[in-house]
Order: C-alpha cells, then sequence, then structure tokens
C-alpha cells in the first residue's frame, strides 16, 4: 500500500486542509495525484499546483513514492 | 576614520573589496509597494551604489500597513519620489534614479541593460513573467519575491546560469484566478520578512557568493513560524524558448479557462455571437443573443458590459472578437454552444 501525507499551502490549505493522507494499491504521478484530488476538491481546477517530495520539486510526471509531499501554488502577492 | 561599512567590511564575504563592489553596483526595485519599502532601506544603507525605483502608484491609505517608507501626508503622492525623500537621507553616497511608470514589454529590456541585479517587488504574475524573461534574455540575475497572507516565498533566478522563474513555476493561465492581496489581505511583518530576504539576496549576488537561494525556493509560514526549501532544477528547454520568442512576458489571455469553476466563482453574462440561424437555439437567463453581424451596426459598448463570456458554435468567433477588443471584462469560451447550454442548465440544477 503507498501512503501520501501531504502538507498543503498557500491558498491550497484552504481548499484541502493543512494537512491530508492518501492511501493507493500503486504509485502516482504528480498528474495523477492532482487529478484525483480535483475529483473531490473542484477548486484545484482553477488553481496551478506544484507538488515536491524530499524538499524536491517534480514535474506533471514525477513518480511519487510513500512518504510526505508538499503542495503549494505560486505566490503573487506583493 | 571610521568607514561608516564597517561592520560589513569585518565580514570576510565583504572586506574592503567586496564593499567597493557594491558601491559600484546598480540594481533596480521594480515596485515600491511593500516588497520595495523592505528591501530597499538595506540596499541603501549597505551602499550598493546606484539604485533605480520603478512604480508608477501614488500612496494610498491602505499601503500604510507594511509600507513603511511612506507617511501620512504622502497620500497622494507618487511612491518612488516619497521613498527617494526618505532614502536619500538614510545614505547620501547613494545614486538613486526614479522611474515613475511601470515596466512594460517595450521598455523592460533597455532598463534592466542598465542594470546588474533586479528585484521583482510587484505582486502580479505578468510583471514577473517580463523581468524573467528580459532578465534570461540579458544573462541577468533576479530576486523574487511574493507573498500569501501569513506565509511568503523567495528565490534567485538566472544566478551564475541557473535556473529561471519559468523553470519554476511554468507559465499557467489559471495563475490569473489567483487571490491577489488586496482581495485577501496580507501580513505586514511578511512582507517586511520576504523583502529583507531579497535585499539579503541581492547583495549575495552582487558579492558574487555561492550560498544563495539560486535553485532554492524558500517558503516561510509566520503564523506558524515554519520555514522549508524546495529544490527545483534548469528546464533548458523553457530557457530556450524565451531566448527565441517574440514576445516577453506573457500576452494577454482573454480565455476562460475553466467554465466549471468559473460559473461557479463568478457572475457572468454569456454573450452567443452565432447568426439567428443557428441551432441550437439557446434560451437562458444569463445568456443574450448578439449575432456577430449585427454587432457593428448596434454600436456595442463593450467596456460598459460588465463580465462577458463571447461564445459561437467552436469557439473562432469568440476567440477572435475577445482578441480584438482586449478588455478586460470580456472573456471567450471556446466551449460550443450545445456544451455551454449543458454546463449551464447542469449548474442551475
Amino acid at each position: 500500500m503507498i501512503t501520501y501525507h501531504i502538507k498543503c499551502f498557500g491558498v491550497l490549505s484552504e481548499i484541502i486542509g493543512e494537512q491530508i493522507t492518501i492511501e493507493n494499491n500503486t504509485k502516482w504521478s504528480v498528474e495523477q495525484l492532482i487529478k484525483y484530488l480535483e475529483k473531490d476538491y473542484p477548486k484545484l481546477k482553477a488553481i496551478p499546483v506544484m507538488v515536491a517530495q524530499n524538499d524536491k520539486l517534480l514535474d506533471d510526471s514525477g513518480i511519487l513514492i510513500s512518504g510526505t509531499l508538499s503542495m503549494f501554488p505560486p505566490f503573487s502577492g506583493g | 576614520m571610521i568607514n561608516r561599512y564597517d561592520r560589513h567590511i569585518k565580514l570576510k564575504s565583504f572586506g574592503e573589496s567586496g564593499q567597493q563592489l557594491l558601491k559600484e553596483s546598480k540594481v533596480l526595485v521594480v515596485g515600491v509597494g511593500g516588497l520595495g519599502c523592505a528591501a530597499l532601506p538595506y540596499l541603501v544603507s549597505s551602499g550598493v551604489g546606484t539604485i533605480g525605483l520603478m512604480d508608477a502608484d501614488r500612496v494610498d491609505k491602505t499601503n500604510l500597513q507594511r509600507q513603511v517608507l511612506f507617511s501620512e501626508e504622502e497620500i497622494g503622492l507618487l511612491k518612488v519620489y516619497c521613498a527617494i525623500n526618505r532614502l536619500s537621507k538614510l545614505n547620501t553616497e547613494v545614486n538613486l534614479i526614479p522611474y515613475t511608470f511601470d515596466l512594460i514589454q517595450e521598455n523592460a529590456e533597455e532598463i534592466i541593460s542598465q542594470y546588474d541585479v533586479i528585484l521583482d517587488c510587484t505582486d502580479r504574475f505578468e510583471a514577473r513573467y517580463l523581468i524573467n524573461d528580459a532578465c534570461t534574455r540579458q544573462n541577468k540575475p533576479w530576486v523574487f519575491g511574493a507573498l500569501y497572507k501569513f506565509e511568503g516565498q523567495a528565490s534567485v533566478f538566472n544566478y551564475k546560469s541557473g535556473p529561471t522563474y519559468r523553470c519554476l513555476f511554468p507559465f499557467n493561465a489559471k495563475q490569473q484566478m489567483l487571490p491577489s492581496c488586496s482581495d485577501i489581505g496580507v501580513f505586514a511583518p511578511a512582507v517586511g520578512m520576504v523583502g529583507v530576504t531579497q535585499a539579503s539576496e541581492a547583495i549575495k549576488v552582487l558579492l558574487n557568493l555561492d550560498q544563495t537561494l539560486s535553485g532554492s525556493l524558500w517558503c516561510i509560514d509566520l503564523l506558524k513560524m515554519n520555514t522549508y526549501t524546495i529544490e527545483y532544477t534548469k528546464n533548458q528547454e523553457a530557457i530556450d524558448q524565451i531566448k527565441v520568442s517574440r514576445y516577453l512576458g506573457v500576452e494577454p489571455s482573454y480565455h476562460v479557462i475553466d467554465l466549471n469553476t468559473e460559473i461557479n466563482s463568478k457572475v457572468y453574462r454569456y454573450i452567443d455571437l452565432r447568426e439567428s440561424h443557428e441551432t441550437p437555439q439557446i434560451s437562458h437567463k444569463l445568456v443574450d443573443a448578439l449575432p456577430l453581424s449585427s454587432i457593428e451596426h448596434k454600436k456595442v459598448n463593450w467596456s460598459q458590459m460588465g463580465n462577458v463570456v463571447l461564445f459561437c458554435a467552436s469557439g473562432a468567433r469568440a476567440r477572435k472578437l475577445a482578441e480584438e477588443l482586449k478588455l478586460s471584462n470580456v472573456r471567450f469560451t471556446d466551449l460550443g454552444a450545445e456544451e455551454l447550454c449543458r454546463k449551464l442548465i447542469k449548474h442551475d440544477a
């Protein structure tokens, strides 16, 4: 079983919550994870989401192993 | 006589030569708002020789909470001159250059070419892509800072052939949907923290130090008092694209990205550009028929119409008109009439 502990930042923490855990039978790519989350949180469809694991940013095709992930959008305020 | 920069000169990374390097350096601060007001005093007091300040705005009452270079009696005055007035008292040795206009496509490359490091102290994605692209073409480092409520992000781009802003945040039209500080608020000390970090990174870049935020996104949350950094890598393809692109920054987009979300979050009127013989006929309280062939003689005043979304059978006519009008309240969707109709009905249910 693959377990993702996802920490959310910026507006994502307000939509999803500060931290959620997802379990799945297989490893997901970043794109698959975001698609999955969009079903439960449709507001995500309007937000650019970046995903990092072990403090390294992954692109959409990056494969996520069991463990902690960070999800954040670009900030724009100044 | 004691040198005013004595405490910097005593640091191994500075020395006399480092301080001299700062004196000979030129830094451009784009945006004299919250971030700019926090970064500028440290650039000035540290003795950066020439500093350009760019902002077209005037001081507003709601700026005073975080834009600490301005005073109550300066409300209504141009920010750039108020800031220069204050900063010139901090250090008379620094040459402060005012630009009371915005950085745009037409002036970006020429102005940026005159500086060694650029600080992005703006509050807009468009400005960041513009700074990024102009800096990438000129191999110029720039320091990014941005806020969301109590949280901040900062990084350094284009330093020693390092990654660019587009390597970290590829352009995504959804960015236009993210809320701004004026809508959601921002914690003043977070702005200060990020702005001061930008000044710190700029000085390190000018001193040619290796330990900077190049390739790392620094994130801080002042509510929870957490900091973390995310490493990212260079995307050579994106960089090559910037160098050959005819457009610097982001081309204006009038495309409605995702109607599923936007139908829920915004109130639009939907303008049916199809001719009267085209089917299916749509009757819905949010839809107005305005056949393309009738627009010219009706003398439509688009800017007075509120937020509208143009549509037609395939989106082609809608796109063409939206791009001709170039108005922020007039957008288009490439959903055909049938699909749009289904979505509106589904939304009503």
